[in-house]
């Protein structure tokens, strides 16, 4: 474990070897009820143990799950109110889904022809624009796919300015958009395969909202590490949570995080060799509390939930939590929701001298995916 | 008519034995995350001459034998030469079936497991090939890409359902035959060729140096195995029967090798294949040697017995098409159902488990 620097960090961590995963004193049920206000709603794709995709919206005060059939995997759902959800197809999949989840209803649509989604999508600052992440895999390029909301019809696209586009969001301006080009070849006829680890070049491009135009790219010294989800804080700094395509066996990275501070440089957050090891070269999903100026990653092949600090721009702990996958900001002040795909959902908090995580909810032979969605 | 019945709700305890009847590890022994970097020598090599290089040599001589049959048949078509090329190509096909759970390193560099059998065959691709004036070359069959080569497209030419022997052994005795025959003896050259490249990597002397640790030897093994099982139970099984179909419509042409009816003898073939590596190769018993407790030593014994007795099975009679198409059912199509996924179960719960593989829903492929 490396030595903390702040004192931020010393008061918060300090007591590193002990952490573990807490069961709690109060009843799951209390605890729930304590974490969420009475309204929050959890969404995410799910599959369930036969296979079968879903998408998912637990009442976190209620605690009822309601689940949606779908056809296909997805990826990221986005709500866009207490009732309606979008979800978006996992890589390679054409078809994405719009749900309602008080009359059942569901709506797909499709990419077009050649192309397939890439799992994340945002929205305009007004609402009425969907911009998706795809694939043009006959040109062999990155798109921008962007659709009317009320309709879900494709009216435009862009070029991502790179392969594999991934995750995207709109930076806090609303007239840019900021892409994690993960760089990774495929092809549908050869299934998930990555066609082009050795040349691949994955890279972050912020393009001007309303004319696609490349404003500004950026590349990591190691292009093994893909570049594939994103979280931009309120003032437009950007954390990537990467994903390490070298041969683990051999070689580690250097880092599975990297921040942009706006104006600045991508650079790789500091951690030790011994400690990026137990990542396994793969972060799933991040997210930033700007209070505490931490980044919070699940890590489901290392069986963790990382923290890293913006403020000494380094790694400050890993927590073991079994197929850690999803993570979101909690309701309550300095907390997380963290799932796992053996179906649990925990509370992380990061407030006291110890950062704990507890569980709160447990879905028997349910697989959370890898990115959940606080409505509250 | 006797309809399928869903298991996944249902499953009798036969089908958990391998899942359930055993300690249940907990996920906390999963959490121990840094790699070892041991290699244990003895191992390596013993899984690499003993469980992997024979089933590639099988591979490369059934191969052989293909394009030779191939040869034979062109040089004089007729109907005893066609039942000779068509138990060539499934001689070959249950050969590359048995190494579906080695899809790691040589087999999917530059593609090589696509260009030996990618499904399903483009049929347009095929169709503008054997539309060519000139007698086709392998360069000509390797330029079309995957959808024209290898073992699926050998199969869509050499078993037209729709054709009987005859028609079809006249075919490449037409006019256009002799097109026909080239595609025919292109794409089983190239297949020979791609073979013996996946084999020349397997048995070269430091064939034993590509797995770089114990690790990634457990990780791979058990991580490719776990997929193959699922591919079983998923595409080959689930998906054609229609067990999760909401109007509960069979798909007969979702089972793979439906046009030559080797769609169970390829499960079959998997296993003898799984069944090869973790037997011979010591996989198993390295498992129990080092990660030594009761759980272990029961989850290894049980594994091994699913996979003795299920390579022992008998399958369900008749052409697969037909018994998925009219949805029959029978005791065998259940067992197999079961056994397998049972096995895809044990691998799940307990192998990967107890030899802290990685693996898992959401990290299987990475997203």
């Amino acid at each position: 474990m490396i030595m903390m620097e702040t004192k931020l960090q010393r008061r918060q961590f300090f007591c590193l070897a002990a952490l573990t995963v807490f069961g709690g004193t109060l009843a799951a049920n209390e605890l729930l009820e304590r974490a969420v206000p009475k309204s929050a709603k959890l969404y995410s794709a799910m599959d369930n143990a036969l296979g079968e995709h879903f998408i998912s919206q637990l009442d976190l005060s209620t605690q009822e799950l309601q689940q949606l059939k779908t056809p296909m995997r997805g990826h990221t759902a986005l709500a866009l109110d207490q009732h309606t959800a979008l979800l978006f197809g996992r890589r390679s999949a054409s078809t994405s889904v719009r749900v309602n989840f008080k009359t059942g209803l569901l709506e797909s649509f499709k990419s077009r022809a050649n192309r397939h989604f890439n799992g994340h999508a945002c929205l305009s600052t007004d609402r009425t624009l969907l911009f998706t992440s795809e694939t043009d895999y006959a040109n062999k390029r990155g798109i921008i796919g962007i659709r009317e909301l009320a309709t879900l019809k494709q009216v435009a696209e862009y070029e991502s300015y790179g392969l594999d586009p991934h995750d995207l969001q709109l930076m806090p301006d609303g007239k840019t958009l900021v892409v994690a080009n993960g760089g990774i070849e495929t092809h549908p006829d050869f299934e998930r395969r990555k066609l082009n680890l050795d040349s691949m070049q994955p890279s972050l491009v912020y393009l001007e909202l309303s004319t696609g135009k490349k404003l500004a790219e950026y590349r990591l010294p190691d292009h093994l590490l893909s570049i594939r989800h994103l979280q931009v804080s309120a003032k437009g700094e950007v954390a990537v949570a990467l994903q390490y395509e070298g041969n683990l066996y051999k070689q580690q990275p250097s880092s599975l995080v990297a921040w942009q501070q706006v104006g600045g440089e991508l650079n790789l957050l500091k951690i030790a060799p011994q400690e990026v090891a137990q990542l396994r070269g793969y972060l799933a999903d991040i997210v930033y509390d700007p209070k505490q100026q931490l980044l919070v990653s699940a890590s489901p092949r290392g069986h963790c939930v990382s923290i890293w600090s913006t403020a000494t721009h380094s790694f400050v702990q890993a927590l073991p939590l079994a197929e850690a996958s999803s993570i979101s900001l909690g309701s309550e002040v300095d907390s997380f929701l963290v799932s796992t795909s053996q179906g649990s959902l925990y509370q992380l908090q990061t407030t006291t001298n110890q950062a704990r995580l507890t569980e709160l909810k447990h879905l028997p032979e349910l697989a959370w995916d890898n990115h959940l969605m606080l409505l509250a | 008519m006797i309809r399928f019945r869903w298991q996944g709700q249902g499953f009798s305890a036969n089908c958990w034995l391998l899942a359930l009847c055993l300690v249940n590890p907990s996920f906390a022994d999963s959490t121990a995350t840094l790699i070892s970097t041991t290699k244990d020598e003895v191992f390596i090599q013993q899984l690499v001459t003993k469980g992997i290089q024979p089933l590639y040599r099988d591979l490369e001589q059934a191969s052989l034998q293909l394009t030779q049959a191939s040869a034979e048949f062109c040089k004089e078509v007729s109907s005893d030469n066609l039942t000779k090329l068509r138990e060539a190509w499934g001689t070959t096909l249950l050969a590359w079936q048995r190494t579906d759970s080695l899809l790691f390193g040589p087999a999917v560099a530059e593609q090589l497991d696509f260009q030996i059998n990618f499904t399903s065959p483009k049929k347009q691709v095929i169709k503008g090939l054997l539309a060519s004036e000139q007698p086709l070359t392998t360069e000509a069959v390797a330029a079309a890409g995957v959808g024209a080569q290898g073992l699926s497209s050998l199969e869509y030419v050499l078993f037209e359902r729709t054709q009987t022997p005859e028609q079809l052994v006249a075919s490449f005795d037409e006019a256009a035959g002799k097109i026909r025959c080239s595609y025919l003896q292109a794409v089983s050259s190239l297949l020979e060729q791609n073979i013996k490249k996946l084999t020349t990597a397997w048995t070269k002397p430091d064939a034993v140096n590509f797995f770089t640790n114990n690790q990634e030897a457990v990780d791979l093994l058990i991580g490719k195995a776990y997929q193959s099982l699922e591919r079983i139970n998923l595409k080959k099984l689930t998906q054609p029967l229609g067990l999760l179909d909401a109007n509960k419509l069979s798909h007969p042409y979702d089972l793979e090798a439906w046009r030559s009816g080797y769609s169970f003898k390829i499960i079959k073939a998997n296993i003898e294949g799984l069944q090869h590596v973790f037997v011979e190769g010591g996989f198993l018993a390295w498992i129990d040697k080092n990660f030594p407790s009761e759980a272990t030593k029961t989850a290894v014994a049980a594994f091994e017995k699913q996979l003795n007795e299920l390579v022992q099975i008998k399958l369900p009679e008749g052409d697969p098409f037909t018994l998925v198409e009219q949805q029959y059912t029978s005791t065998e199509l259940n067992e197999l159902l079961q056994r397998t996924y049972g096995l895809e179960m044990g691998v799940k719960r307990q192998l990967a488990v107890l030899a802290k593989a990685q693996l898992g829903f959401n990290d299987n492929d990475g997203d």
